[in-house]
């Protein structure tokens, strides 16, 4: 579904991501560990399609190239990001931008939009599995939210736009255990054969709740060891020191 | 100035059977605007406009004439709401229909009522000195003791199909007595494409115990220049909203006096201006009174080339403990060569007060419109999203809701007319 090559990425010509290679196929959940600074959420962000960046190699979704991709095409493409810090929009209204991002995605399927009452009728069934109150939803986006409360905001707008790959930026971090379990039971209704997750975290707890297929360990720009859940194990257990010696 | 003195010489000889004391007062108030003269750079809270164009345009007085050219006028419903129309300057009462309660006087009668004779020698507003003078449309409305309307009344000043560049000194007059409560819309719209020119000057009076929500929509196309007096009493409540799109040149002085305890004053505006519109306002709140609470929340769109000014001042008098005061003014820039002016300013004489100001300018969020798009939401469409939501702010706190509604769809029009061109 995913295939990164050969990924060159500098900012203001300082190299932040220096030749990373990644497969990730339909049904797989893989998880990039690493410490602050290591290039994790540069790696998300050229994903998802953010602008500023300088970049050499290739990504492909699907066997096309998405790099000339604008942020929106990559979206409607399939391509969904939850955010480590979602940004507040004043004004707008939650509900009011979860039906525009929704019918902007069905147009691009070519579905038909949903009108007032059955996108109602949706989101409530949605909230309910992010254990979101719904005035939530006569907000303004994420304006007011508690950091918990904007995180199960993203995890709602994954499960309402059923993106076929997801990024995970950070999405536990910051979050009480209850909080912690509530994303990962709404990560685990989204997973299916024909979607993939990315997931990018500092810590084991959450890769707990959702079991990784593949955790990849990544330092100073490049992925330096990939294994299973025992790596993600050992990287708790250890710290990150030892994979450079 | 010279074509002023004859314009004034003109409406007097038209209208030679006006009353003494009305005429005495145009001569006073004149005589004052030659002393003062149109604002230059030197005046502090006038020196970010231009306002040569009003001395440089020789606009004319309105008069019987374009009355009868304004054959295919549109009067526009905003809802289901009682009306007042000013057709070119002229009271229409056949258009007009308010319910029991509520008087409409126009001038000479108007004469009657002291606030309007009462013009003072040391008026500082040129402005405000030459509407007394040429006051050619006057108009109060009297709302009784206890009256409580569930119906808004909807001023309308219409501006259309003028045969000259025009101008207009209306003088509005809202008197309400005590304990009663009611909404009014004044409304400035035009279909005009000869410029004109509406010096209006606005007194509202608020009596204990009542509550005023007053949305002024301006939608001229013209030249606005206008001054709003509100008179708080004892436990009185406003609710006032100023909107404003395409105006060429505008300047509005707003000005609160607090004249009792415990009186609210929520003070609103949202201002759209492109191309070369300028956008002036002047808001100050003055706290005489304890216990008065006062919250301005105003905002600024502007594009292209557009100029905004604010000046806001709040002024907390010796013996004006337990004031709440608030002012905000954010101001969002659409294009690197739109200009803005905030300057918030609050003076406290007074220890035990709340009070709170800030001011912003800046253009759209990168970050908040990355995220939209990441969302499958075009650059446009995401672009109108958070322009509309920045606007959409003040006019949610709009309480009459087809008014509220309305302003929506004027900011939404006034969005996509941006996007077209």
């Amino acid at each position: 579904m995913l295939k990164i090559k050969n990924l060159h990425v500098s900012i203001d010509s300082k190299e932040i991501i220096k030749g990373i290679n990644l497969t990730i196929n339909a049904g797989e959940l893989h998880a990039i560990m690493g410490r602050n600074g290591s290039g994790k959420s540069t790696l998300a962000h050229v994903i998802s399609g953010k602008e500023g960046y300088e970049i050499t190699g290739d990504i492909f979704f699907n066997g096309e190239s998405i790099l000339g991709k604008t942020p929106e095409d990559r979206a409607l493409a399939g391509i969904f990001m939850s955010f480590q810090y979602p940004v507040v929009i004043p004004g707008v209204n939650n509900a009011y931008f979860l039906k525009a991002a929704l019918n902007a995605r069905r147009r691009a399927k070519g579905e038909a939009e949903l009108d007032a009452m059955d996108f109602l009728t949706l989101i409530k069934e949605k909230i309910k599995l992010v254990e979101m109150d719904e005035s939530y939803l006569s907000r303004a986006v994420n304006d007011g939210f508690s950091g918990g409360e904007k995180k199960r905001n993203e995890i709602l707008q994954l499960l309402t736009l059923e993106p076929t790959f997801a990024i995970l930026d950070e999405t536990d971090s910051g979050l009480d255990i209850d909080a912690l379990k509530i994303i990962a039971n709404g990560v685990n209704e989204y997973r299916n054969g024909d979607r993939a997750i990315l997931a990018i975290t500092h810590y084991q707890r959450l890769l707990d709740y959702m079991k990784p297929d593949v955790v990849h360990a990544m330092m100073d720009g490049k992925i330096v060891k990939t294994g299973g859940m025992e790596l993600a194990r050992e990287l708790e257990e250890k710290g990150y020191s030892w994979l450079v010696d | 100035m010279q074509h002023f003195r004859l314009e004034l010489e003109t409406l007097q000889s038209k209208w030679s059977d006006e009353p003494n004391t009305l005429s005495l007062l145009r001569q006073k108030a004149f005589s004052r605007f030659i002393e003062l003269g149109f604002p230059t750079k030197k005046w502090e809270d006038w020196q970010f406009t231009d306002f040569s164009p009003f001395d440089k345009t020789e606009f004319r007085m309105a008069s019987a004439e374009d009355l009868n050219s304004a054959k295919d006028y549109h009067i526009q419903s905003i809802g289901n709401f009682y009306s007042i129309v000013i057709l070119n300057g002229h009271y229409q009462p056949q258009l007009s229909h308010v319910p029991e309660g509520v008087t409409i006087q126009t001038l000479p009668d108007l004469l009657l009522i002291d606030e309007l004779i009462d013009f003072s020698p040391s008026e500082e507003n040129p402005f405000v000195a030459l509407n007394t003078s040429l006051m050619n449309s006057g108009l109060a409305i009297g709302i009784a003791d206890g009256i409580k309307l569930t119906k808004p009344i909807h001023y309308q000043f219409l501006t259309t199909n003028l045969t000259d560049m025009v101008m207009n000194h209306p003088r509005l007059l809202i008197q309400m007595g005590d304990n009663a409560s009611v909404s009014i819309i004044e409304q400035y719209n035009s279909d005009s494409s000869k410029l004109y020119w509406n010096n209006c000057v606005t007194i509202v009076k608020i009596g204990l115990n009542s509550s005023l929500n007053h949305y002024r929509i301006l939608e001229d196309t013209g030249y606005y220049t206008g001054s709003m007096e509100y008179h708080l009493q004892k436990d009185a409540a406003l609710n006032a909203t100023y909107f404003s799109k395409s105006s060429k040149l505008f300047r509005s002085n707003v000005r609160i006096h607090f004249q009792g305890q415990n009186a609210v004053a929520e003070l609103n505006g949202l201002s759209l201006s492109k191309d070369n519109q300028h956008v002036d306002m002047q808001v100050i709140v003055d706290h005489q009174h304890p216990h008065c609470t006062s919250n301005q929340y105003f905002k600024y769109i502007l594009d292209d080339y557009a100029g905004g000014v604010f000046n806001g001042r709040v002024i907390v008098r010796k013996n004006s403990q337990k004031t709440d005061s608030s002012q905000t003014n954010k101001n969002l820039l659409l294009s690197k060569t739109a200009s803005m002016h905030s300057n918030p300013q609050l003076e406290i004489y007074a220890d035990d007060v709340r009070c709170s100001h800030g001011s912003s300018t800046g253009q759209l969020d990168e970050d908040a419109l990355y995220y939209l798009r990441t969302r499958g939401i075009d650059i446009s469409a995401a672009h109108q999203l958070m322009v509309e939501g920045f606007g959409g702010e003040v006019l949610s706190k709009i309480k009459d809701e087809s008014t509220s509604a309305y302003l929506h769809k004027q900011l939404t029009t006034w969005l996509e007319e941006l996007n077209n061109e």
